[in-house]
Parts: structure tokens; C-alpha cells; sequence
């Protein structure tokens, strides 16, 4: 074996293209370990920056000298130095090679694939455990002939630059430490409800306990830039969650509260409808807006939902909501510094990862928000059940525990699979769903309203309001779950009539309305302000209307005595509740509501052709069915009578609007025709009963 | 040596068409960019560039309601012009209220199914209501100004239309129709401005007028050209004859006399859309810019006898299409500067004033007229070209961020028609320009979604009408309505003035055409209470951004009327009142505070209001305490006279002490303050029918419970006792109508099935009477659901009672069903 020396070999210890390489390995190897081991922290964000450059730079010097390395003793013996040498080596280019894909990938791929991710760390473990080995066992060898010490210079430098890159790091650190939030509340913040419990009557916590800066769960349109989540992005700008706080009526129902019982009581809604404003102290005595900006805009924003850390079956938004870390710049929405933040997060993603969470698909998550209820600290007298999708699911036949071929969870019906192009695509923990199925859940959350988006003209509300009367109408197609969900309407019409009408006897005209596809009662949401009637008409052979019901009049209102699925809330009066002023309500008058596969009946009584005379209900509700016959008028003449039902639906009755928005803004909410049935009764002689099913 | 040739041969060859490859020329590709071709006028959009915050709070304010534009277009052009708004404080209650005027609709419809033109009170809270009263106005609007002619104190209305010109008077804040103007008939009239031209103290009208428009259907398929533009005859104004402009100068008494071509002004060869009042010349005379569609501007100097045309000399005869326009200094150089937005393919214009670059060169004094001209700087600072796809048409300067620059705001949408739909035209995007410290105006339309969204704008107004100190933006869309932005901007210290300035009557007038000049630190700012934008009237609170500046130095006042008067320092953030010739300025209350920013008015008052309505609410639900409550309401009330809950629960206390007039007395209260509250009518109702001692209280409670039934129709409650009432009253039909409808729809209406039965029991029918009290029975019963589930409404133990007149029959019924036992008491009471 040859001992190097100064001159022979261009790659000996003492050269200057060793001492640098060497240099550059270990600040590479280091900034590496750190950021693999290290923290979230801004720091190791600059080291991750810094490794990038440092990278980039010493690439090919890196190349250059394991060439040289390798040509300077490639005619040496076979032996355990050669051997490391040429496996650290071969992990070198490798970690070199799969450098530059993850490097290029962050750049300008909308993801990190994590093989190259792994090879990039795999090969820097291999490259070390190598090249440590190889560069002591020749230190050995060569410090019993050296005169002068050999590895001291390389080492001093390569320490010498590392506490150089240190500083640097901490420089950068303190000169930009990435966002910082101001989480206070107002110093007039009013602690109504007790200094620890700030955002009561909200069951909404912060981690903290304190309060969060607006901006820490806002920026949710950075989420869709350099198109990373732009899909996503775009589907919920029209949806309930993204309006929930600028829904105009929520603003009004919330200022009327704040001027009735208080602003800070308002806290109980901004738990749900506008966590931001809640978390950032808005809804304080001393604001005349209680919905911040960033609260407006985004509603439940996607760190509303995303920065949850755990919820709580009680409802009423008792869930503990986390302030995610920022990357740098992450608030930016363009610029370079935009560019460096995805490159950040693609590069180092595991903060971010955490933002996706297993129990974000559990319904006991969405039951945080989608379970309401009243209690003595919001109305002064005690507990009242409101809208509660959750508990009516489990109990429904939709839940079958352990058993996914039978159930269907929320999101399977509300967050349908949709092609992808999202960096997030494919699930290996959903049950009906594979890591590459290519698909998204939809963060439209279709539902029932196709009233705000159109009426805020949110982007792409046209789409939005489309969808939402398929839905409601069971056009809404779902093809993953097809062999679990019905088909046909969501509530399903049928209709009973005589076989023949006799002159001067009563015909009896029952609809039954059977709960088909809903997952939870039928209504539901806000009782109070929701409602679902039927629509009744009666025509003659030559098309002359001898009776009607549930017919809207010149100002929207359903005609009274009609069939109606809702609720009348009341105060301790018996009054109604009907400015959704909660606040008061201690019960309801009446309920009517379906429950999942359950029925519902209403009969009218027809004289033919007698006059009319208002009729008679009865209550089935052992079965579950409510009976309503009426008796109406009918033709003297008619040879046949045609019988047309329809369900309708609409989202907020007409005098919430009118009182919210004035009785001359000429609104009314749209009034979806979710279901229709007919059918055919001639006159003369004879019984029997016809029952024709319909759609 | 064969091998090596081959090699080197073949070798020679690749070589030779890589070479070529590389150095043969690239094929052009359409859109490619050229290091040759540059876009200097191009600018990124600066670091300090505010984003504009503009919010949609159309349907928020109450304002979604509003049409513009009734039928379908059949291609004239009186239904492609659109029309304005005028803000202005008619009620004098320290905000600006809203008229906006409505382009009716299309040619061929009645009068009666046009969409009407409509005033709307500013209720201070952000939100707008319909003034009640207001006439039915169904003409084919375009625009409309605020001025007091009359000198009453009380802002009076001026509305301009095709074939129609209307002036209305303010009579305290009531607005009836005045006596018709001199015009000729059937004229097609466009911008409507006040201001006391002659210098006597009283208001004078200039009425813009459009087109001698000759309604012609076959026209529509005659095709002609428009500046090169193919467009149909009835939609090129320049197929008809130009209408004159007219004056009316104001003779007092309400009397005016019609006075353009005596003085000068009636531009016959202009199609008049706009004029803008200002001293151009700072001689203390108001001339006159009149912006023309198809033909030359107008710039009419006073001359204090007549007025002379001195457009051309001025370099302001602008020949393009002309159709908003607005006043400002935009570079802070002390003279005010004209914007004018154009037609399609034609650059807007920003005529830059040299008035004050020459003042050396000719007095300002009225010794002699300055020979005053205009460049038009509107390319080089990047509001020319941008605006070639666009037509302009509503504008103003505003200095949205408060940065101490004015900003400026066009409205645009075409006159063309969309491809395939000719029942609507081409609508295109707003435009929002931010001044860059004088230096350029940079478009960030792209970074609002609102603004950028494409619609047929037309008339644009600015106030600042919710007080939190920067200027909102209001704007018309042809055939929808209007749209409300609400200024959300990150904006820096701001200042509002209003003017008030000697008029000829008690009250000060409202000081059109003067103008004010701030100082704040080292800025000047001016502004000028001169206002056209297109066919629209902004605020009369002059708005000023003081950027980093807390207050105004010195303002200094140059009223309309000749003379200047100083005044200040003034602080900021808030809006101050300078009348004439009094020497203090007074600070306006009622500017209120913003989206989370803290209140400015009386905490404490706020707080021992509230303290003591949750006291009375604690005394009254937790402990049941109407003794201890009601003193608490009574104090809360004191703070708060309309509190609608303090009303309401105060009531029900007074009623539960046995004190049901006291109750009465305070539900009727409510119900003044709250027409729309359902309960506030229901429980005066019931109250009055329970107390009930003759016959005129059932009635009275009857019709107050009709009002509830009319509020909200699908209510079950107001039916039952409205059911009542009739049964009380003898009316069986009546009772049986209401009762029986409030069961279809309640099932659990208890009282309902119980009184049907009675009246059954009566007509004889005891099968009926006992099947009814089989379902009263049944209705008390608990509701059915599913076993484990939980329905809205659920409680742990009834919560409520609701006593009506009746109820104590049914509610002391045992349950019986033998009609005679169950109905004795009832009997006995009827």
C-alpha cells in the first residue's frame, strides 16, 4: 500500500479540495440530521434552506472530488478502507442524485414523492456510516508515518464553518422568525361567563385558553396557490362552511341577538358560524361589528376545521382548537416568498401533515357543530334539544357498528369522492378508498342550501345551487356507495286513492311520504326556520282546480292549514320564536320531522261533488304516521279527478327574510320541488283503493 | 483507414445536423415574447399597494331589493343607458340616505309595469329601508341630484329621465312632487347639477340633454357605424339630432326661469350625459365642463354676465364619446384635475389642470380670465390604454386607503351586445386605481373578486354610509339593481368636512361648487364640492386620508360664492362642519364606529344599560321575581327607550303582577317601535282579549292579532286565538276556519281540537265532538319518535305556557271524553 502524499494525489488530506469537500459534507450531513431530527422551528426552516443552497452549490465539487478520490486509489489493493470508500461513495451519488429530484420536486412538483424523500435520508445514513469508518480507519493509518497532524486542518475548518452556518441560521432566525401571531384578546375584553371560559357560551376552546390571533386560522386562499389545493379551494368558496359567518341572515340573526341580549352571548353562535371572530375576542361589548374581516371571509375557514385537535359528543362546538405553525412567509399569497414557503412545505412536510387527521373522518367529529342545543346559561330556564344530525344517524339504520358495507358516514354522503388533482389524492385509511384511487373528498359539503350561495353570488355558486337541488331532489349521484345508498327521492311519495269517485261520497286522498335516502331526520337544521310542505291540487278532467293545499300566496307565505314538516320554537309565553332568537326559546309548540326510513301520512276527505267542509286529523303516532283528512269541494260535472302531491322545500321562510332583510327587499328563498306523485280517480260507481307510487 | 474516414465521416454528418438544429431559426408562435418589444408603461404592482378590501353588502344593507330595469331590451337606445343615484341626507339625520333612480325599463312597456325609481333611509346601522310615503316613481330614470333650491334647510330633489324632468321638494324630511319645471316637452333628459351660477345665493339647475331620440322599432335592424364600430341605428346616438342643455336659474318662491341660451350654455351641438360646477379659474365664479357623447366637450368659463365656450383653448374639447366625469386633485399640485371616462376603443382621459403650474403667467384675481389649459396625462400613468376594452361610465376620485392620495373608481360595461343574447349587453369589470403617490395608478381590480366580476355597470356614487370613516362605493347595474362595496381597506387617519354655506333663507345652504384645502404635516389636500361621475351625486361630506397625519393643521374654506375663510386645527377621525362666516368648526356626532373597532360613544351608558337588563332578566326567568324585575327593566328601558326584549318581558311582568293595562301600555310601545314583531301584536292580542271587558276590546284584540297573522302567516299561534276571538265573538264560521287550520298544520294544538269539539257538541254532533276530544287527549300526549332518539324541541320538562283567553277550559279538563262534562265551563262562559 502507498502512503499519500502532499504532491501524488489530488485528494489527500491536505489538499484544499478535500478540506472543502469534506466541509461541505458535514455542514450537508448536519443541516440534514437537524432537519430530520430537529424541532419545527423557524431555525431548521433556515436550515432547510440553507442545506438546499449548500446543496446546489457543492454538488458538483462533490461529483469532481469522489472522482478524483476514486482515480487518485483506484489502483490500490482491495481492503476495508477501499471497500467503505467505494459503498460511502456509491450512497454519496446517490444521495446526491435523489438530492437533486427532491430539491426539483419541492421546486416545482406540487409534491415530495416520499421514496426520493428516503433514499435522500437512507443514503445519507449509508454515506456515513460508511464514510466515517473508511475517513478514520486511513486517519489511523496515516498519523503513525505523518510528521505534521493530518486531520486536525479538515476538522478545525469543517468545525470553523459549521459554527459559521450556525450563526448564519441564527442570524436569519432572528432576522425573520415567520409569522407572529398577536393572541390577545381586547383589553376590554367582558369575561361574562367567567375569566376561564372566555368564549362561553360557546363550548369552543383554544388550546391556550387564550385567545388566537385572526390571521392564525384565516389565509385559507393560500391554501389553493401554485395549485396546490386549488380544487379543494374552489369548491369550498361557494359552501356552507365558507359562508357560515357572511351569510347576510346569520350576520342579521347575530346583531339582533347582540342588540337584544347582549353581544357577548353571541359567542354561543360564533363557536360554529365564525370561530375566527370568536377566537380573536370580536364578540365583545365594546365592537360594533362582531364578525372580524377574516372572520367574514372565510367562515369556517380550512384551519377552522383542519386546526381541530379533539371534539367532544356534546355538540354545541365543544371541540379544542389548536393554532397550526406557520411555515416562512406562509401568509404570503404570492412572490418569492410564497415560492419559498411551498417549497417548504413540500420539502419538509410533516408540520403540514398534521394537519390531516384520522378522526377528521369520524362522524363524532362533524357532531361537534352538527349537535346543538340550548341551556339555562343561554336562555335563563333550562335545557331544550336543538338540530342534532348526529344522534339520529346513530341511531338510524344508516349505523351498523363494524360493519362498513351497511353504514354510511357523513362524509361518504356530504363529501363525495371526486377526481383529483390535489397533492393530497387517495386515502389508504378510508374503507371504500385506495392510496391511488385519485380522488378527493369534495369540500363543497353539499347540503341543502341553495339559497346564500346565489344570493352572495360566492364563486361558483351556479354549480354550487345546481348540485343542491339534485341533491335535494335524489338526483345526486354517488357511485362509491350506490350498493349501500337508495335510489330515487329523498323522500319518497305515494299516494292512496279511491279506485272510483261515487257522487255525494267522501273519496279519501292519503300521501304517505316515506324518509328514503336521508341519513338523519328530514328536516333538518333550524326547525325554526326550515320548512317542507306538501303541495296538494286537485283538478277536474277539463284541468279546473277544485282543490288545492299548501299553496304559497302573492307574499310567499305558505297558505295556513297546510302540511308542514317543522317546528314552532316558543318562548315561556307560547310565543313564537321566529327571529331564530334562541335566546328565549324553552320549547316547541309542535315538532314534524322524519325520522330515516321511517313515514309520515297526511288524507284529504273529498266530497264529491259536495261543498267543502274543513276536516279532520288524526294521530297515528303509535305507527309513526300523522293522518290529515280534509274534505273539499269537487266538480259538479267531472267525469274524472286528477291528483297531483308534491314535496316542497325551501330554506328560510319568508318572514325571517322579511324581518332580516326588510319586507320590500323582495326576497324569498328558493322553493325546491324535491318530490312529486299523481294519480287518477274516475267518477262513478264502484271502491276500492288505487296506491300509485311516484317521484 | 476506411474505418477511421466512415468514422470521422459520419461524426462530420451528426455534427452537421446538430449545428443545424441549433442554429436554424425558431418558428414564430403566436403570443410569443420579444425581447424587442417592451411595455414600459407597464408596472408590477408595488409592496406598498393596499389590497382592496371591498366587501358585497347589497342584500346585508337591504338594498338587493331594488330593481332598475323592467321587460327585455328591444334595442333602443333610452334602454341601453342606464342610470345614477344621489346620495344626500334628505331626513337631516347626519347620514346619507339613498334615491336611486331606476331606468324603468323597456320602450314598448306601460308606465305602470316600469320598475319604480326609489328613496331609501339610511337607518345608521348599516342597512337601508323604502322611505314610506315616498311617490310611486315609474319614469325612465337616468339621473338625479340633491339640493336645497328652496333654502329651507331640507335637501330637495331634482330627477331627469328620458321624457321626464322632475323636481321634488323636501318638506322635513317629507318628499312631495314640486311644481314642474319650464322644459320643453318630451325632451331626453341626462345629468342633472345645482349650483348658484349667478352668485345670489340660491340654487340653479343645469339639465344635460341627451339625444332627440325617435322611438323606432324598424331602426333597430339598420345597421350604422359608431366610431368605426358597427352598431344598429336606434342604439348610435349619433343617428339623432343633439338635444339643447337647459338652465334654470332660480327666481326664488320655487319659481324658475329656463335661461341656457341667454347665457350661453346650451351646447346644441353637444349630446350632453354630464356637467360638473367648478371654478376652474379660481375666480370666484362656478363655470361649467359639460361631457358630450359623439361631439366635442364643453368647457364654459363664467364671465360673470355669460358664459364663454373656451373648450378648444383649453385643450378640453375632448371629441370622443364622453359619459362620466369627475373633479380632483389627483398629484396634490392645488388645482383640481378633470376624468372622463369613454366609449369602447377609446383611452378615458385625465386632463391635468395647469391652472397653478401658471400662475405667474395670468392672475387668478378676475382682473383678467386666465387662459387656462389641460394636458391629458392619462397614458403615461396607466389609466389610457387599460380602459380600450372597456366602455366608462360612472367615476370618481376617492382616497380609499387614506393614504393622503386619491384613488379613482370607473364603472364600466358596454353598449354592445352580448354575442347571441341580444336581450343584454356585454358586461365588463369595474376598474379601481390606485395612486401611487401621484407617480401612476395601478388596476387592482384583479385582486377584488366583486369588483372584477363582468356587469353592466352605469351609475356611481361614493359615502362613506356607515360613518367608520372611509368612502364606500355604490354602483348601478343596468337590469339587476345596484351593488353596495363596503370599504374594508386597511386605510390610515381620515377627516370629513361638510359645508355649510349663507344661503337666502334662515337655514345655511349646502355650499355646491366651493372648495376646501387641507393641510396635514407637509400634505396639501384638496377637494371640491363639485360632483357628476355619471348621471350620480356622491356624499357632501368632503372625505380626506391624512395617511400618517392626525389631524388638519389648517383648512382653508374657498366658498362658492367668491371669498375664503380659514379654519383649524382640526382633529382627525372625525367629520367637522364649517359654515360660513362663523369662525368655529363643529364636530359631528353620529360617526360611528367599524367593523371591530372599539365604540367611541358612552361605554359606561352602554354598560349600566346592560348591567341592568340582565339584572331584570335574572330577576325575572331565574328567580321569578316580577316585583324585583320590573324597577330593573324600567332603568334599562331609561338607557335604552326600544329595547325590544326589556319591552317585551316587562310587559309579561306587569301583566304577571296583575297590572295587564300597565302591560298593555308597554306591548303597545313595542309594537310602535317593532311593527314587525310577531309577538309584540300577538301578546297585545291576548292581553286584550283575556282583560277583555266589552266588545270594542275583542275587536281591538282581534285586529291586533290579525297583524301578527299578516306578519307571519304560517304561525299556528295567532290562528288558535284568533279562533277564539271568533268563538267569543260569535262568529262560529270564523272560529271553525282558524281553528281547524291550526290543527292541519299543529298537532299538538290541543285547545284546537277542544274548541272544535264544543262547537261540534253544539251543532249536535256528538260523534264528532267526541272524536275531536279523542284527538285534544291525544295531543297532550307525548310526541311519537324513535325509541333513543332526540328531536329539536326535546326538553326535560314543559317550559312554557300559553295563555290564551279559553285555555283554562281545556287546560282544566280532565280528559274525559262525555262532551256535557268537558265542555260545561266553556258552555257556562259562552
Amino acid at each position: 500500500m502507498k502512503l499519500e502524499t502532499k504532491n501524488s494525489v489530488r485528494t489527500g488530506w491536505t489538499t484544499r479540495l478535500t478540506r472543502w469537500n469534506l466541509t461541505a459534507l458535514l455542514l450537508l450531513a448536519a443541516s440534514g440530521l437537524v432537519v430530520t431530527f430537529g424541532p419545527f422551528h423557524a431555525a431548521v426552516e433556515w436550515t432547510v434552506l440553507l442545506h438546499t443552497v449548500l446543496g446546489v452549490l457543492t454538488l458538483l465539487p462533490l461529483i469532481w472530488y469522489s472522482i478524483a478520490h476514486w482515480q487518485d486509489y483506484k489502483t490500490y489493493n482491495l481492503s476495508d478502507v477501499l471497500l467503505l470508500g467505494y459503498v460511502s461513495a456509491v450512497a454519496l451519488l446517490l444521495c446526491l442524485l435523489s438530492g437533486v429530484v427532491v430539491t426539483w420536486q419541492g421546486l416545482f412538483a406540487l409534491k415530495m414523492s416520499p421514496l426520493w424523500r428516503n433514499i435522500h435520508l437512507y443514503s445519507t445514513f449509508v454515506t456515513l456510516l460508511t464514510g466515517l469508518p473508511h475517513g478514520i480507519l486511513v486517519w489511523v493509518r496515516v498519523r503513525k508515518k505523518a510528521t505534521t497532524p493530518v486531520a486536525r486542518p479538515v476538522v478545525l475548518h469543517g468545525l470553523g464553518w459549521t459554527l459559521v452556518a450556525v450563526l448564519a441560521v441564527a442570524g436569519l432566525t432572528a432576522l425573520y422568525g415567520g409569522q407572529s401571531y398577536v393572541n390577545e384578546f381586547p383589553a376590554d375584553y367582558n369575561y361574562s361567563y367567567g375569566e376561564d371560559r372566555p368564549f362561553a357560551p360557546s363550548l369552543a376552546m383554544t388550546e391556550s385558553g387564550g385567545a388566537f390571533d385572526a390571521e392564525s386560522l384565516a389565509g385559507s386562499m393560500t391554501c389553493g396557490t401554485a395549485n396546490c389545493h386549488s380544487q379543494i379551494l374552489d369548491e369550498w368558496k361557494p359552501s356552507a362552511h365558507r359562508y357560515s359567518a357572511m351569510d347576510p341572515l346569520f350576520q342579521k340573526v347575530q346583531s339582533v341577538m347582540a342588540e337584544q341580549n347582549g353581544p357577548e352571548s353571541t359567542r354561543y353562535c360564533g363557536g360554529c358560524h365564525d370561530p375566527i371572530s370568536l377566537f380573536s375576542g370580536t364578540k365583545n361589548l365594546f365592537v360594533e361589528d362582531l364578525t372580524g374581516l377574516h372572520g367574514y371571509q372565510e367562515g369556517i375557514s380550512c384551519l377552522s376545521c383542519h386546526g381541530v385537535r379533539e371534539t367532544d359528543l356534546q355538540g354545541n362546538a365543544n371541540y379544542v382548537m389548536t393554532q397550526p405553525a406557520t411555515y416562512l412567509w406562509q401568509w404570503q399569497e404570492s412572490g418569492l416568498g410564497k415560492f419559498a414557503s411551498d417549497f417548504l412545505i413540500r420539502t419538509y412536510p410533516d408540520k403540514h401533515m398534521e394537519l390531516s387527521k384520522r378522526m377528521f373522518k369520524a362522524p363524532e367529529y362533524c357532531a361537534a357543530c352538527h349537535k346543538q342545543f340550548i341551556d339555562e346559561e343561554v336562555n335563563r330556564v333550562g335545557w331544550v334539544q336543538l338540530q342534532n344530525q348526529y344522534d339520529n344517524w346513530k341511531a338510524s339504520h344508516w349505523f351498523v357498528e363494524g360493519d362498513p358495507t351497511k353504514t354510511v358516514e357523513c362524509r361518504e354522503c356530504h363529501m363525495p369522492l371526486v377526481a383529483s388533482t390535489d397533492p393530497a389524492r387517495g386515502d389508504a385509511t378510508d374503507y371504500n378508498r385506495t392510496p391511488g384511487d385519485g380522488m378527493h373528498r369534495s369540500h363543497r359539503f353539499i347540503a341543502a342550501n341553495s339559497m346564500v350561495p346565489a344570493m352572495l353570488e360566492l364563486p361558483g355558486y351556479e354549480e354550487h345551487v345546481r348540485l343542491t337541488e339534485e341533491w335535494l331532489q335524489g338526483k345526486f349521484e354517488i357511485p362509491e356507495i350506490q350498493d349501500k345508498w337508495r335510489d330515487g327521492p329523498v323522500v319518497k311519495l305515494a299516494l292512496e286513492v279511491p279506485e272510483r269517485a261515487t257522487p255525494g261520497e267522501a273519496m279519501p286522498i292519503k300521501l304517505v311520504m316515506t324518509a328514503n335516502k336521508v341519513g338523519h331526520d328530514f328536516p333538518t337544521g333550524p326547525l325554526d326556520i326550515i320548512q317542507s310542505w306538501v303541495e296538494m291540487h286537485v283538478t277536474d278532467a277539463s284541468g279546473n282546480e277544485v282543490f288545492s293545499s299548501g299553496i304559497r300566496d302573492e307574499k310567499n307565505f305558505i297558505e295556513p292549514g297546510s302540511f308542514l314538516f317543522k317546528a314552532e320554537p316558543v318562548d315561556q309565553y307560547g310565543n313564537l320564536i321566529d327571529r331564530h332568537n334562541l335566546w328565549e326559546m324553552v320549547g316547541v309548540r309542535y315538532r314534524r320531522a322524519l325520522f330515516p326510513g321511517y313515514s309520515d301520512a297526511v288524507e284529504f276527505l273529498v266530497d264529491c261533488p259536495m261543498t267543502a267542509v274543513l276536516g279532520e286529523q288524526t294521530d297515528l303516532a303509535r305507527t309513526g304516521r300523522e293522518v290529515q283528512e280534509f274534505t273539499v269541494p269537487a266538480g259538479a260535472e267531472a267525469t274524472s279527478y286528477r291528483v297531483t302531491a308534491k314535496l316542497m322545500y325551501r330554506k328560510v321562510d319568508q318572514f325571517l327574510i322579511n324581518f332580516l332583510l326588510g319586507e320590500d327587499s323582495g326576497l324569498t328563498a328558493p322553493v325546491v320541488e324535491m318530490a312529486s306523485v299523481e294519480a287518477d280517480i274516475p267518477v262513478g260507481a264502484g271502491g276500492g283503493v288505487v296506491v300509485g307510487g311516484g317521484g | 483507414m476506411a474505418a477511421l474516414l466512415s468514422t470521422i465521416a459520419v461524426v462530420a454528418a451528426v455534427a452537421g445536423v446538430v449545428v443545424y438544429r441549433a442554429t436554424r431559426p425558431e418558428v414564430r408562435r403566436p403570443g410569443e415574447k420579444l425581447p424587442e418589444i417592451t411595455a414600459k408603461l407597464a408596472r408590477n404592482l408595488p409592496a406598498e399597494a393596499p389590497m382592496p378590501r371591498f366587501t358585497d353588502v347589497t342584500a346585508a344593507a337591504g338594498l338587493a331589493g331594488f330593481r332598475s330595469f323592467a321587460g327585455d331590451r328591444t334595442s333602443q337606445l333610452p334602454e341601453d343607458m342606464g342610470s345614477g343615484l344621489a346620495w344626500g341626507d334628505f331626513d337631516n339625520d347626519g347620514d346619507d340616505d339613498l334615491f336611486l333612480v331606476s331606468a324603468g325599463g323597456a320602450l314598448g312597456l306601460p308606465e305602470t309595469d316600469l320598475a319604480p325609481s326609489r328613496l331609501y333611509e339610511n337607518l345608521g346601522d348599516g342597512t337601508f329601508r323604502p322611505v314610506d310615503g315616498f311617490p310611486d316613481l315609474r319614469i325612465r330614470g337616468m339621473g338625479a341630484a340633491w339640493g336645497d333650491y328652496d333654502g329651507d334647510g331640507w335637501l330637495d330633489l331634482a330627477v331627469s329621465g328620458y321624457r321626464a324632468l322632475l323636481l321634488f321638494r323636501n318638506r322635513e324630511g317629507r318628499i312631495e312632487p314640486a311644481p314642474a319645471l319650464p322644459a320643453p316637452e318630451g325632451g331626453y333628459w341626462s345629468g342633472v347639477s345645482w349650483a348658484d351660477f349667478d352668485g345670489d345665493r340660491d340654487l340653479d339647475l343645469y339639465v344635460c340633454g341627451y339625444v332627440q331620440y325617435v322611438e323606432d322599432s324598424g331602426g333597430v335592424r339598420r345597421a350604422t357605424e359608431q366610431y368605426g364600430t358597427t352598431v344598429p341605428y336606434t342604439l348610435n346616438p349619433a343617428s339623432f339630432e343633439p338635444e339643447v342643455n337647459l338652465l334654470f336659474r332660480n327666481d326664488g318662491g320655487g319659481r324658475f326661469t329656463e335661461v341656457a341660451s341667454l347665457w350661453g350654455v346650451s351646447n346644441p351641438e353637444g349630446r350632453s350625459l354630464g356637467a360638473l360646477w367648478h371654478d376652474f379659474d379660481a375666480d370666484g365664479r362656478l363655470d361649467l365642463y359639460v361631457a358630450n357623447d359623439i361631439s366635442d366637450n364643453a368647457l364654459f368659463m363664467n364671465r360673470g354676465e355669460t358664459f364663454e365656450e373656451v373648450g378648444l383653448s383649453a385643450w378640453v374639447a375632448d371629441y370622443r364619446g364622453a359619459m362620466g366625469l369627475t373633479a380632483g386633485d389627483w398629484n396634490r399640485d392645488g388645482d383640481d384635475d378633470l376624468f372622463i371616462t369613454h366609449w369602447i376603443a377609446q383611452e378615458n382621459a385625465l386632463y391635468d389642470s395647469r391652472l397653478v403650474d401658471m400662475a405667474g403667467a395670468s392672475a387668478g384675481d378676475g382682473t383678467r380670465p386666465v387662459q387656462l389649459t389641460f394636458t391629458d396625462q392619462a397614458s403615461p400613468l396607466g389609466l389610457g390604454q387599460i380602459a380600450i376594452q372597456r366602455v366608462g361610465w360612472g367615476t370618481e376620485f376617492a382616497d380609499f386607503d387614506a393614504d393622503g392620495w386619491l384613488d379613482l373608481v370607473v364603472a364600466n360595461g358596454s353598449t354592445l351586445e352580448a354575442a347571441g343574447e341580444p336581450k343584454r349587453l356585454k358586461p365588463q369589470p369595474m376598474m379601481l386605481f390606485w395612486n401611487q403617490q401621484g407617480r401612476h395608478f395601478h388596476d387592482l381590480t384583479a385582486l377584488n373578486e366583486e369588483l372584477a366580476r363582468p356587469r353592466v355597470h352605469r351609475g356611481l356614487a361614493l359615502s362613506d354610509y356607515d360613518g367608520d370613516g372611509d368612502p364606500d362605493l355604490l354602483v348601478m347595474v343596468l337590469y339587476e339593481g345596484v351593488k353596495l362595496y363596503r370599504n374594508d381597506l386597511e386605510s390610515g387617519n381620515w377627516l370629513g368636512i361638510k359645508l355649510r354655506s349663507r344661503g337666502t333663507g334662515a337655514a345655511p345652504g349646502f355650499a355646491e361648487g366651493s372648495s376646501v384645502e387641507v393641510r396635514a404635516g407637509d400634505q396639501l389636500l384638496r377637494r371640491s364640492l363639485t360632483r357628476a361621475s355619471y348621471l350620480s351625486q356622491s356624499s357632501r361630506i368632503l372625505h380626506f386620508g391624512l395617511g400618517e397625519a392626525e389631524r388638519a393643521d389648517s383648512v382653508e374654506v374657498r366658498w362658492h360664492g367668491g371669498g375664503s375663510q380659514s379654519f383649524g386645527p382640526l382633529a382627525g377621525g372625525n367629520v367637522w362642519e364649517l359654515t360660513e362666516g362663523e369662525a368655529e368648526a363643529r364636530r359631528l356626532a353620529g360617526a360611528a364606529a367599524v367593523a371591530g373597532r372599539p365604540i367611541e360613544g358612552d361605554r359606561e351608558r352602554l354598560v349600566a344599560c346592560w348591567a341592568a337588563q340582565r339584572a331584570a332578566m335574572d330577576a325575572f326567568k331565574y328567580d321569578a321575581d316580577c316585583e324585583r324585575a320590573i324597577p330593573l327593566f324600567r332603568q334599562a328601558l331609561s338607557l335604552d327607550p326600544t329595547h325590544e326584549d326589556s319591552l317585551y318581558y316587562l310587559a309579561n311582568c306587569l301583566a304577571g303582577v296583575g297590572d295587564p293595562e300597565a302591560a298593555l301600555a308597554e306591548l303597545a310601545t313595542m309594537r310602535a317601535h317593532s311593527p314587525m314583531s310577531h309577538r309584540a301584536h300577538k301578546q297585545w292580542g291576548v292581553l286584550r282579549a283575556i282583560h277583555a271587558s266589552e266588545e270594542e276590546d275583542l275587536i281591538a284584540a282581534e285586529a291586533a292579532l290579525e297583524r301578527a297573522l299578516e306578519i307571519n302567516r304560517e304561525g299556528t299561534g295567532s290562528l288558535l286565538v284568533l279562533g277564539e276571538i271568533a268563538l267569543l265573538r260569535g262568529n262560529l264560521e270564523k272560529a271553525d276556519d282558524h281553528l281547524a287550520r291550526a290543527t292541519y298544520t299543529n298537532p299538538r294544538a290541543v285547545g284546537g281540537f277542544f274548541l272544535r269539539g264544543y262547537m261540534a257538541w253544539k251543532r249536535g254532533d256528538e260523534a264528532a265532538a267526541r272524536a275531536l276530544l279523542e284527538r285534544a287527549q291525544a295531543a297532550r300526549g307525548p310526541d311519537w319518535k324513535p325509541e333513543g332518539t332526540t328531536a329539536e324541541g326535546d326538553v326535560v320538562g314543559r317550559q312554557h305556557r300559553e295563555e290564551t283567553p279559553l285555555s283554562r277550559y281545556w287546560e282544566s279538563w280532565d280528559g274525559t271524553i262525555a262532551p256535557g262534562s268537558a265542555f260545561a265551563g266553556l258552555e257556562a262562559r259562552l
